[in-house]
């Protein structure tokens, strides 16, 4: 198939169906209304199912019912809409069920405005939710990328039978890019013999995530640990930038943030100044072992978001103090230039901007 | 020596209507054909003004580069600053005195597809009989208007939302920094296969000036906009005048 231009929320929808995501439930809300927009022509076509709920609130209480009932149901939402909808998230992890949420990232807290953010890293991958449990988080950082992280986080959802959130801030879910879909092949998945699909012939399933029994809800807690330490084995994905050649600084930027990075290494590289990316792209597991081994040549790590500093908790986790640690970011929907970069790293360099 | 704007397009220039209004759903290159317009209109020495009317898309609207436009003398009509980041559809008072008073030129950006050209309804007759031109931007790499069917579908829909005609095609195929001269010129054939099947014709085709070596402009039958990209992302405009919506 030829490259076409795309939006991403667009793209992410067409990758989406593509993976067999043909259950979709949404509330829309700028930046990403047009996931759904573009699904409300699409899924007929497929002989999908779309379906506009009454809030958000709504909507993740009906990933939990198709979820249970065995189907690929997943939805889009951005920073308040995903809010509402982590008390039913919460829910599906405990009850172990597979799920795809997208969470097109805008300014906050509180209602806050449509411009870009990274502002929910925290609440993406520390649970989000109430009581022990993670989801596996994807951080596309162009919109062919997202087009690769969609069938993989339905495999994912599927195979760990938990929550899957892709987040992407606003520019990813607004930016036009060419993009091209190519066909994805996973292993085969186990059957999904817990689903409540009908239960002629045999012996009734049930989705539930109420444990009066301290016994039987520690042992859940310690399967739902076990799953996430199999995630942190398996699932690490991240890019590097510039780690083949001398460098003095390591930075680290996701999504949106860390095209940016790129730009301004570029522009450091013509000062002679060697600095390099790594740019996670699961964002729970963070690449912590990765980043340990590239930060040995560095004088300091930089950590560059769109947020008050978020992820730079991690990257601290990730060096053990064993390097200092900055942070450069802007908030309220502004994204760093790459001269503010440049100017970040001199300034931190010693060399003056 | 001056920088090239026009090819093959004194006709075109000559006999330019006073308003000028671009649509075309997003992807299309819309925004950013209408505001080299009002630039290009703007270095000959003409009065122009330009209103972004778009109330579909959240981002990337001509209102992101309103500093460097107005540095340049073009008057630009938005919502008030203190909405302009609302996603509210907002049409500022202002764009029809602008459309009513007949001293200057006027560029209308137009947001999206007929759900987005509906707010023309509310503003088209604002003019003379024949006093402006309905230019729809075409992509042959969008999705929806990959198709001459599906490009004169669109016409259709929008000329039905906003009450407005829509008489010519601007022929805009790219695929922004991935574009070459096979996809302009499958644009054109798409264009025409357009126009062949209703009643619009080709206005002119842009083409970014970095791919201009590679196409043939001069023999391409149609006068041809050298475009200069404006509405770039946060990562692509260092040291160029483009959007300054993200950067404070």
């Amino acid at each position: 198939m030829a490259k076409v231009l795309m939006k991403g929320n667009e793209a992410i929808a067409e990758a989406a169906v593509r993976a067999g995501g043909l259950c979709y439930f949404c509330y829309p809300i700028t930046p990403q209304s047009e996931v759904a927009e573009y699904l409300s022509r699409r899924m007929p076509e497929v002989g999908g199912t779309f379906l506009q709920g009454e809030s958000e609130v709504a909507v993740s209480n009906m990933l939990y019912g198709a979820a249970g009932a065995g189907v690929r149901a997943w939805s889009t939402s951005s920073s308040p809409g995903i809010s509402l909808m982590m008390e039913a998230l919460s829910y599906i992890a405990a009850s172990e069920l597979p799920t795809v949420v997208v969470n097109i990232v805008r300014t906050g807290p509180g209602l806050g405005g449509i411009l870009p953010s990274q502002g929910d890293y925290l609440q993406a991958v520390k649970g989000g939710g109430h009581g022990d449990y993670r989801c596996l988080v994807y951080a596309p950082s162009s919109v062919q990328e997202a087009v690769e992280l969609m069938p993989l986080a339905f495999d994912r959802a599927d195979r760990y039978r938990n929550p899957v959130i892709v987040l992407g801030d606003g520019m990813i879910g607004q930016m036009m890019e060419p993009v091209e879909f190519r066909e994805h092949e996973f292993p085969p998945l186990p059957p999904k013999d817990w689903a409540t699909d009908g239960c002629k012939g045999r012996k009734p399933n049930i989705v539930n995530s109420l444990y009066l029994d301290p016994v039987k809800e520690e042992e859940l807690n310690q399967r739902l640990a076990a799953k996430y330490e199999r995630m942190k084995q398996n699932e690490v994905m991240y890019e590097e930038y510039m780690t083949d050649r001398p460098y003095e600084v390591l930075l680290v930027a996701y999504g949106t943030t860390a095209r940016v990075c790129k730009t301004a290494i570029k522009k450091l590289a013509e000062d002679r100044i060697g600095a390099a990316l790594l740019r996670p792209i699961t964002l729970f597991p963070f690449p912590s072992a990765r980043l340990y081994e590239l930060a040995k040549p560095v004088k300091f790590l930089m950590s560059v978001e769109m947020s008050c500093g978020q992820m730079v908790e991690d990257v601290e986790l990730g060096v053990r103090c064993e390097k200092p640690v900055y942070f450069y970011g802007r908030q309220g929907g502004l994204v760093p230039t790459p001269e503010e970069v440049v100017d970040q790293v001199k300034k931190r360099l010693g060399k003056g901007a | 020596m001056p920088v090239t704007r026009w090819i093959g397009a004194e006709a075109l220039l000559a006999g330019l209507k006073r308003v000028n209004v671009f649509c075309g759903g997003y992807g299309s290159g819309k925004t950013e054909v209408a505001v080299n317009f009002a630039l290009h209109l703007s270095e000959e020495g003409r009065k122009v003004r330009i209103a972004d009317l778009d109330i579909v898309n959240p981002y990337f609207r001509s209102r992101e580069v309103r500093a460097a436009l107005r540095a340049r003398g073009i008057e630009v009509l938005v919502p008030e600053e203190r909405l302009v980041n609302a996603d509210l559809p907002i049409v500022s008072p202002e764009v029809k005195g602008a459309l009513e008073s007949g001293d200057q030129s006027v560029v209308l950006d137009l947001g999206g597809d007929p759900a987005g050209a509906r707010v023309m309804a509310s503003l088209s007759g604002g003019w003379e009989d024949g006093d402006y031109d309905g230019l729809l931007v075409v992509n042959s790499r969008r999705p929806f208007t990959g198709t001459a069917d599906a490009v004169v579908k669109v016409i259709a829909d929008i000329e039905a939302a906003s009450g407005m005609r829509i008489g010519k095609l601007v022929v805009n195929s790219h695929l922004i920094d991935q574009t070459d001269r096979a996809v302009i010129e499958e644009g054109i054939r798409l264009a025409e296969e357009a126009t062949g099947s209703s009643a619009a014709t080709i206005a002119f085709v842009a083409v970014e000036r970095r791919t201009l070596e590679d196409f043939d402009a001069e023999g391409c039958g149609y006068p041809v906009m050298v475009l200069d990209r404006m509405m770039l992302k946060p990562w692509e405009n260092v040291g160029s005048p483009g959007s300054d919506r993200f950067r404070h």
